[in-house]
């Protein structure tokens, strides 16, 4: 009963904390309905026990009255539950306005629901698994799904929307209050097929300061801030990789300690013998193809998954299309994920740079990261050579 | 008078038992499965109602087992939450078609309502037979679809998760399928035995409420099953051609699924509790002694739920960002909803005013019914308001809310009928110390279920999860315990009640003392219920019956029958004065 | 049968079997509930119609004109059944059994007509696009469904017109013969319906 205790003290006994501008008109209501209908049940159940005592059987020929009915006194508590309600439905509908007509200088964000993971997608063309906001800046989500229906839900934020394939929806919010370090929850509320319950992320609201730190890190994931420090460095691409598995959501249906998942898993895959269920005759991938010819085939299993299975599984997964598009830089991000694969594959695997090279110190390097592909680094000069900030031009393409 | 009380209940004596009843009428296995007697019908209901809530209730306590732990007691794991999926899919859609639609109109319902109303069997008995085996034949098919890995798409088959689910969706669709027509053309057969077989004297103010709300309930299920059944058909063809409707990835629209679906599985949630209410007047007034309080309201009430039932239905749409409009009007709607069911529970109320209040286990099953649905009605008043809805939809809140309806509500009150006709139906009595103590248990398992998941559902915990953030942790282990305590409930229940199949003491004609016209039949009714058109009273008039006590039951008594024979059924004066109850 | 096991001892039970006016709601609460189905089927269609640009969708041809044909034989068998009708309320049974079989006939011919349009439709579109899509899928259900309901009346028909032809049905009673008539109106009245949706 620990946490019931906590929670007793640190909250209110029902209801989240109030984070959003939303959450009043929501909690005003929730406590004007409680009250009246805690009245109304409170009258319910003592009325009732009460005849239950004093009108209790003594003899099995006990006489009763003869009371059939009384037409005002029915009239009386026909009326007064319909003025009642009638005021609830007011005060809900009132509420609800607030849900309508964002602001017009609000910060959108486009949210993507997949199988089973939310990606938001911010002005500057970043994207992350959790969602980033300012602390008293209204924020427009305006949610898509790829696959089948999610929903977002905020219990904080007392929001929640349905994320409908094909259709845009939206909801808007400003939040109020600073999020603990750890955010606030953030679940899929709409079933939506075997992970249900790990499509959960959170929402952190920043200050002014740290906001902008967030920003900057989703803009170039390839770049890191260490807060302490204040030293920036670039990732190595298997620490990268890794990274981005857990961030893009491959972690939740690949596992890479050998067990099977929904997908197959991702150890030892580099250069191991694969056979396709799917389609017919397709020809088995060997360990002794070449480089080229696997990495073609994990480009190709993330962008276009059902163009194979593999040998055991079903055609499940999405595509990952929209979040590694083919131009720069996010096919680095890609690069980033079969480098990663190597290195827990059964060929040994070493870096071509040494994780503890200068190299990685952005400092010092601040024009690009060191493992990205000679076409790539020719790309950012010809755009200008945006130093630091290398994945922040080209990224919209896709949305 | 003395020439027709007797044919009532007898000399104010009535006979020993009978030797001829419908049980006994003819033997065989084929006496039974090719029967157009409305009883024995509503026994094979009651039965296969019966364990299809065993099957549905043990894959709830695998539910409730599953949620001990955040990350899963039973099915750890990402590969495993596949089988949570199932058993929650698979709890909803047996409970909802195969125990609580079917529960009492068709079981209870069928057995109850020709003999309540004066009659020899329903309208059309062979239809009746095949509405049977049409339920017989749609479990079939479900079951089917279980065997063979069961269907992971929640109760609702919302597409276009259940157009592209690989489980065995068109098999428990088909089922659902069936089960609609044999829901339709049950509804068909009782509001045209209502229409026509109501017996001399018996007119539509002097039919007990229960009638009313099975009335009322058939009229929705011919209405709204229809509908249903389009809906059904279409998702079937969408998965076998994907033609596109429903399924936006061949440009169809997930969203018009939802209209269709709960246009009718609204109306079906009404469904599911009229009857549920029409068993609690004829139980209430009963055990109370007295006369049911404002008779009209709630007969007329049971016809308000049914035609405002079909208008809300938009409510369960309100986070698609419908438009405000449509928001608003179906909120409205939905708070005009609640009125018919207040209005029956302050009557239900005023009813027990000073009554002669018997607690016999159907009454506990009654005043547990009062005590939770009021609570399930009062916790839609929270879902109804639309900014507390966006809030609350689709969490934990609504699972409480609509367990506190459906079981708090439809189940309890089933409970309070099986145990109130248990005497009639089989003519034996079962324990009452048994019956009270497994109602109290039952009671009590049902609170400590759901009351802590309105607490965790207002904190956010979204329902139909297999694993859950460990805050809500001491919410789901209070919630698995109530749950395993209303198993043992419920299992008590079943032993003392097939314990009396074969040794409960022979129930008496009128066991409860309800002036109803079935306990004017010997328990067991004989074959043809009546011999002669009954004469039809008061059905809410219980003073001139009097106990005896060497049959353990109640007679009539011809000295009183004068009064009871010369009243009118609803007195033109009203009593007041006298009155004040609540 | 149990009904018939036991002989009737008073009118009272033999009231059990003959109830009169019964099969009248009966029918009347089944027609509506049919009704509700039909039009919630039509409703899905003309939702679905209504968000396409162009309907027929490009590349699809027209629904075939040679639903003209159906549309005048179930015409047909509305006014043979209500001549059905009209003959046994003169008390005619000859003509009773013989407009009946009629009528049952032209039921057969429309079914064989619609599956005719049904292969001509399929034929007609291109391999590449067969049994895809909101426009076919569609008109296969509506038409399918409609069918599925004339072929649920001719099995009374048959039961009616056989009756008929052994003379059970005279100028006082002929209770199966207004049941089949009011459900073949009714099928008629849906036809037309659906004929204007699909075809217009």
């Amino acid at each position: 009963m620990m946490n019931l205790w906590t929670l007793a003290q640190t909250d209110t006994f029902f209801l989240p904390p109030q984070a959003s501008n939303l959450s009043h008109d929501v909690d005003w209501a929730w406590n004007v309905v409680l009250g009246v209908t805690g009245f109304f049940f409170v009258l319910v159940v003592v009325v009732m026990l009460l005849f239950v005592l004093k009108y209790r059987r003594r003899t099995p020929n006990d006489a009763t009255p003869e009371i059939t009915h009384n037409t005002p006194l029915e009239i009386i508590w026909t009326v007064v539950p319909v003025v009642i309600l009638i005021c609830f439905f007011f005060i809900g509908f009132k509420g609800y306005l607030n849900y309508d007509t964002p602001p017009t200088n609000a910060v959108v964000v486009d949210v993507t629901g997949q199988k089973w993971r939310f990606s938001f997608q911010y002005p500057n063309g970043g994207t992350s698994d959790i969602l980033y906001v300012q602390k008293d800046v209204p924020v427009v989500l305006n949610l898509h799904s790829t696959d089948v229906l999610h929903a977002l839900y905020i219990p904080a934020f007392r929001t929640q929307r349905n994320l409908i394939p094909f259709r845009t929806t939206n909801i808007w919010f400003i939040p109020e209050e600073l999020s603990p370090k750890d955010g606030f929850p953030l679940f899929c509320t709409q079933y939506c097929g075997q992970d249900h319950s790990r499509m959960h992320s959170v929402v952190r609201v920043l200050d002014k300061k740290d906001y902008a730190d967030a920003m900057a890190q989703v803009a170039n994931p390839f770049k890191e801030k260490d807060g302490n420090t204040g030293k920036s460095r670039w990732i190595p691409y298997v620490e990268l990789g890794h990274k981005l598995y857990e961030q893009k959501g491959c972690i939740s249906c690949h596992t890479i300690d050998g067990t099977k998942g929904t997908g197959p898993t991702w150890k030892d895959l580099w250069k191991t013998d694969v056979q396709f269920a799917a389609p017919p005759g397709t020809a088995p991938l060997k360990a002794s193809d070449s480089d080229a010819n696997w990495e073609a085939y994990i480009t190709e299993s993330v962008l276009h998954p059902s163009a194979k299975i593999v040998q055991g599984f079903s055609d499940q997964m999405p595509s990952f299309e929209s979040q590694f598009s083919p131009t720069a830089p996010k096919d680095e991000e890609l690069r980033a994920i079969i480098t990663y694969i190597k290195s827990i594959g059964n060929t040994h695997y070493t870096p071509p740079i040494p994780a503890d090279s200068e190299l990685y110190d952005a400092d010092k390097h601040p024009d690009h990261h060191p493992e990205f592909t000679p076409e790539h680094v020719k790309a950012i000069e010809a755009a200008g050579g945006a130093a630091g900030n290398a994945a922040s031009a080209p990224t919209t393409q896709n949305q | 008078m003395t020439t027709i009380a007797p044919d009532l209940a007898g000399h104010g004596r009535p006979e020993a038992l009978p030797g001829d009843n419908y049980l006994n009428h003819t033997r065989g296995f084929k006496s039974w499965a090719f029967t157009l007697d409305h009883k024995r019908i509503g026994v094979m209901y009651l039965v296969a109602v019966l364990v299809a809530f065993f099957v549905g209730g043990i894959f709830a306590m695998l539910v409730r087992t599953q949620l001990l732990v955040p990350e899963g007691a039973l099915f750890v794991g990402s590969e495993h939450y596949k089988l949570y999926n199932q058993m929650f899919t698979l709890h909803g859609a047996i409970m909802i078609f195969l125990v609580l639609i079917p529960g009492i109109p068709s079981a209870l319902g069928n057995f109850i309502l020709p003999v309540m109303l004066g009659a020899k069997d329903v309208a059309f008995p062979r239809l009746n037979l095949f509405s049977f085996y049409l339920y017989v034949f749609g479990a079939i098919f479900a079951v089917t679809s279980i065997v063979l890995g069961a269907i992971d798409t929640g109760w609702t088959f919302y597409t276009p998760y259940s157009a592209q689910s690989e489980t065995h969706v068109s098999l428990m669709v088909f089922g659902v399928f069936v089960l609609g027509f044999s829901s339709i053309l049950t509804g068909l057969n009782f509001i045209v035995t209502i229409h026509k077989l109501r017996p001399p004297g018996m007119t539509w103010f002097r039919m007990p409420l229960f009638l009313w709300s099975t009335y009322a309930t058939s009229i929705i299920q011919v209405l709204a099953t229809p509908v249903l059944g389009i809906t059904l058909l279409l998702l079937i063809m969408e998965r076998v051609l994907k033609i596109g409707i429903f399924n936006s990835e061949y440009g169809g629209d997930p969203v018009l699924f939802q209209h269709f679906f709960w246009f009718y599985s609204h109306p079906a949630v009404y469904i599911m509790i009229l009857p549920a209410m029409g068993v609690m007047s004829e139980v209430i007034s009963t055990f109370s002694r007295k006369h049911i309080f404002g008779y009209r309201f709630i007969a007329m009430s049971s016809l308000g739920i049914a035609i405002i039932g079909f208008l809300v239905w938009g409510h369960h749409m309100f986070p698609n960002g419908q438009s405000t409009m449509l928001a608003t009007i179906f909120s409205f709607l939905t708070m005009l909803v609640a009125v018919p069911s207040a209005i029956k529970v302050w009557n239900w109320l005023a009813t027990m005013y000073k009554g002669s209040i018997w607690l016999q286990t159907p009454m506990c099953y009654a005043l547990s019914f009062l005590f939770n649905f009021t609570i399930g009605g009062l916790t839609g008043v929270f879902l109804g308001t639309l900014s507390i809805d966006v809030h609350l939809h689709d969490t934990y809140f609504v699972v409480a809310h609509f367990h506190y309806v459906m079981f708090g509500g439809t189940l309890l009150g089933f409970m309070a009928g099986v145990h109130y006709w248990w005497p009639k139906i089989t003519g034996r009595m079962y324990n009452e110390t048994l019956g009270k103590i497994g109602c109290a248990l039952v009671f009590i398992g049902f609170n400590t279920t759901f009351l802590p998941q309105f607490v965790m559902g207002s904190h956010g915990m979204p329902r139909r999860y297999a694993t859950y953030l460990p805050v809500y942790q001491d919410y789901h282990v209070m919630s698995t315990i109530g749950a395993y305590i209303q198993f043992v409930g419920f299992a008590l229940t079943a032993g003392y009640l097939i314990y009396s199949l074969f040794r409960g003491a022979k129930a008496p004609a009128n066991p409860w003392g309800s002036a109803t016209l079935e306990w004017a039949c010997t328990s067991p009714p004989p074959h043809d219920n009546f011999k002669r058109p009954p004469h039809v009273g008061d059905p809410y008039d219980q003073s001139n019956l009097v106990w005896d006590d060497s049959l353990q039951g109640y007679v009539r008594d011809n000295r009183l029958a004068e009064s009871y024979t010369t009243k009118t059924p609803i007195p033109r004066q009203a009593a007041t004065g006298h009155q004040d109850p609540g | 049968m149990s009904g018939l096991q036991d002989p009737p001892t008073d009118e009272f039970s033999d009231k059990r079997l003959h109830i009169s006016g019964a099969g009248t709601i009966g029918m009347a609460v089944l027609l509506v509930s049919l009704t509700i189905l039909f039009a919630a089927s039509i409703i899905a269609y003309l939702l679905i119609r209504s968000r396409a640009s162009v309907w027929p969708p490009p590349g699809f041809p027209r629904i075939p004109s040679t639903l003209w044909l159906s549309t005048i034989v179930i015409l047909a068998c509305s006014l043979t059944i209500h001549m059905a009708l009209r003959a046994i309320q003169r008390g005619s049974e000859r003509g009773l059994a013989l407009m009946l079989w009629i009528t049952f006939a032209l039921g057969l011919l429309f079914l064989a007509m619609q599956t005719l349009n049904w292969i001509e439709f399929y034929d007609s579109i291109g391999p590449e696009m067969q049994l895809r899509g909101q426009y076919l899928g569609m008109f296969y259900v509506l038409t399918g469904l409609h069918a599925a309901h004339v072929i649920g009346g001719l099995i009374p028909l048959g039961v009616v017109s056989t009756l008929a032809s052994r003379g059970k049905y005279s100028a006082n009673y002929h209770p199966g013969v207004r049941y089949a008539a009011a459900y073949w109106h009714f099928l008629d009245i849906v036809w037309v319906i659906l004929f204007c949706v699909l075809y217009f």
